[in-house]
């Protein structure tokens, strides 16, 4: 896929958007994982504390 | 004949559909309120928000619409992918009606709305708003289907029953984990679907030949092909009216906003939005990009291996065709795992969220007083259910005719014209009132409902300079609607917008300032008329 001079911006966008995704993807596969566990982890001390008996 | 190899293809798809289950359903027990079903206790972060936003919105149905896109338009298909990105940037990055929003901690638009325009609006908001999502999704389990068909070969006599065991398989996550279930799964559909997507466009890059592309789309369109504006099928009413759909589906189109509304905070809804702005530039160009592969390959021949009933809409399974074709064993696999996670995830967005509105709004004035949480999740997980069996049926018998983007896109303006309008004036007009919301939300709905019935019902036979009858390729008379020969979908959508904003400020203008002694539970007060909420 060798530069397009005549198509630059069509040419220019399909490269950005490949790169884009290919780098978003792997860094999203990581940090996400990492967000899910500690959402379930902010849900389950919620859950915890709203069951905990009075003092 | 495609590569579809049921020992190692459908291993790896099996794999990805048995992850996705056990994901989905461990979540449940982290389930205890309407709150977590509906919004995940309101704990997601930006990295998961992204993830989840961008498995939403691309569906099967996306990439076929988009790829049909790129196969009757070349790369200018692109352009709503590239206005789509500019207006969730936008968005984003000012908090335009966003900040707003989720600072006031509502579940839905529709609860904002009773705040500054009285129950009776949120009810009737709820209502189109689920009308339209309900209408808009109702083609996606079809169109998905057909891609398995077409892509994978399989016989189109499974198609009904795959598609009810996908939804089946669905549902039961989704009413087990509710959002909880939609965002841990959508986050394993991500990356599969990514994966999928990056690989075969590069796979496709590979065989075809940019140059290919290019040569092919000059050819069969000229400078249209590469320019909107000058493009016979597009031209500025389509720039236009994708630009405003566009920035209205960013504000209020119910999967994206349950994204902001279940953000940790309003920081984190702001940028979920920016940082997955660049994808709506890939959600179409990918696609597009194998739909003029599509273009480039398939000759009259393999075209004409589809089924009769496909051939008449030739140009939106010309790219599964492709891929059946060029994608080889193992790799096929992993393509359609992708498309399944894809759908998967749209279908399980679009369950909770709209199953959302029902609940938290149309249901309001039948919650007099407060349900028990046991209640309320047992309601909505009903809703979910009742949403799937809806899905089975409209889904198996609307006749979809013409260009799907279309239909998309009138369905999703009855309720994206009145609701952005109705936003906006909620956080930024004074005086706004009920009036002008009631007049924004009839127009709004109205107007391209009655164009859907007049393009269906209102028709005429297409005759060529000389007067006789123009055929399709089955050799039956081609027919054309007044509506759609005459005003058009882009224009008739551009003048939607236009009137509903005129309804807003009219009506809104037109009723009777309050009297002084008025009590301040006026329902056009902010703040007043908040009524039951979940």
């Amino acid at each position: 896929m060798s530069f397009d001079s005549t198509h630059w911006f069509w040419w220019l966008l399909t490269a950005a958007a490949l790169l884009w995704y290919s780098t978003i993807t792997v860094y999203i596969a990581f940090k996400g994982a990492l967000d899910i566990k500690h959402m379930l982890a902010r849900l389950k001390a919620s859950a915890e504390t709203s069951e905990a008996p009075p003092k | 004949m495609t590569h579809f190899s049921w020992t190692v293809d459908g291993s790896i798809v099996g794999v990805y559909l048995l992850a996705t289950m056990i994901a989905g359903i461990m979540v449940r027990k982290y389930v205890g309120k309407v709150e977590h079903f509906l919004l995940a206790g309101r704990e997601m972060d930006v990295y998961l928000g992204i993830a989840s936003l961008a498995a939403t919105e691309f569906g099967v149905v996306t990439c076929m619409y988009t790829a049909q896109n790129g196969y009757t338009k070349g790369f200018a298909g692109a352009t709503p992918g590239i206005l789509s990105c500019v207006a969730m940037f936008l968005v984003g990055y000012t908090g335009f009606c966003i900040k707003p929003l989720r600072d006031s901690g509502v579940m839905t638009i529709p609860e904002l709305f009773e705040r500054k325009y009285g129950a009776g609006v949120r009810w009737l908001a709820g209502v189109v708003i689920v009308l339209g999502g309900l209408l808009n999704m109702g083609v996606f389990l079809r169109i998905g289907g057909e891609f398995l068909v077409v892509a994978c070969g399989f016989d189109a006599r499974y198609l009904e029953i795959t598609m009810t065991i996908l939804l089946v398989a669905v549902a039961v996550y989704t009413i087990m984990g509710g959002m909880l279930s939609v965002l841990v799964t959508d986050f394993l559909q991500f990356v599969v679907m990514s994966a999928g997507l990056i690989v075969v466009t590069f796979l496709i890059l590979d065989k075809v030949g940019w140059s290919t592309m290019v040569d092919t789309v000059q050819r069969k369109y000229g400078d249209g092909g590469f320019n909107p504006f000058v493009n016979a099928d597009m031209g500025w009413k389509y720039v236009l009216f994708n630009l405003l759909l566009n920035t209205a589906a960013v504000l209020t189109w119910q999967t994206s906003i349950a994204r902001v509304l279940s953000a940790k905070d309003t920081e984190t809804g702001r940028k979920v939005y920016t940082r997955t702005a660049f994808f709506f530039v890939c959600r179409f160009l990918i696609p597009g990009i194998w739909g003029i592969a599509a273009l480039s390959m398939l000759t009259p021949e393999l075209l004409s291996t589809l089924s009769p009933a496909m051939q008449k809409n030739a140009s939106l399974y010309a790219m599964p065709l492709f891929l059946g074709q060029a994608v080889p064993v193992g790799l096929m696999g992993l393509l359609i795992a992708a498309m399944l996670a894809a759908d998967m995830s749209t279908d399980s967005s679009y369950m909770i969220t709209w199953g959302g509105v029902i609940y938290n709004d149309i249901m309001a004035p039948f919650r007099k007083t407060r349900w028990s949480e046991k209640k309320g999740l047992l309601w909505n997980r009903a809703i979910v259910a009742g949403i799937g069996i809806f899905l089975l049926v409209y889904g198996l018998w609307y006749p979809l005719e013409g260009d799907l983007w279309d239909y998309l896109t009138l369905t999703g303006a009855i309720y994206l014209s009145s609701m952005s309008i109705l936003l906006i004036a909620c956080c930024y007009w004074k005086k706004a009132n009920n009036w002008g919301a009631y007049a924004g939300i009839v127009f709004g709905a109205v107007l391209p409902t009655a164009y859907l019935l007049l393009d269906k019902t209102w028709k005429f036979q297409v005759l060529d300079a000389a007067g006789k009858a123009v055929l399709n390729a089955d050799g039956t008379p081609k027919m054309d609607s007044y509506v759609n020969w005459s005003v058009g979908p882009h224009l008739f959508g551009i003048l939607t917008f236009l009137l509903v904003g005129v309804a807003m400020v009219a009506g809104s203008l037109l009723k009777p300032a309050p009297e002084p002694e008025t009590p301040q539970s006026a329902p056009d007060q902010p703040g007043a008329g908040q009524g039951e909420r979940a």
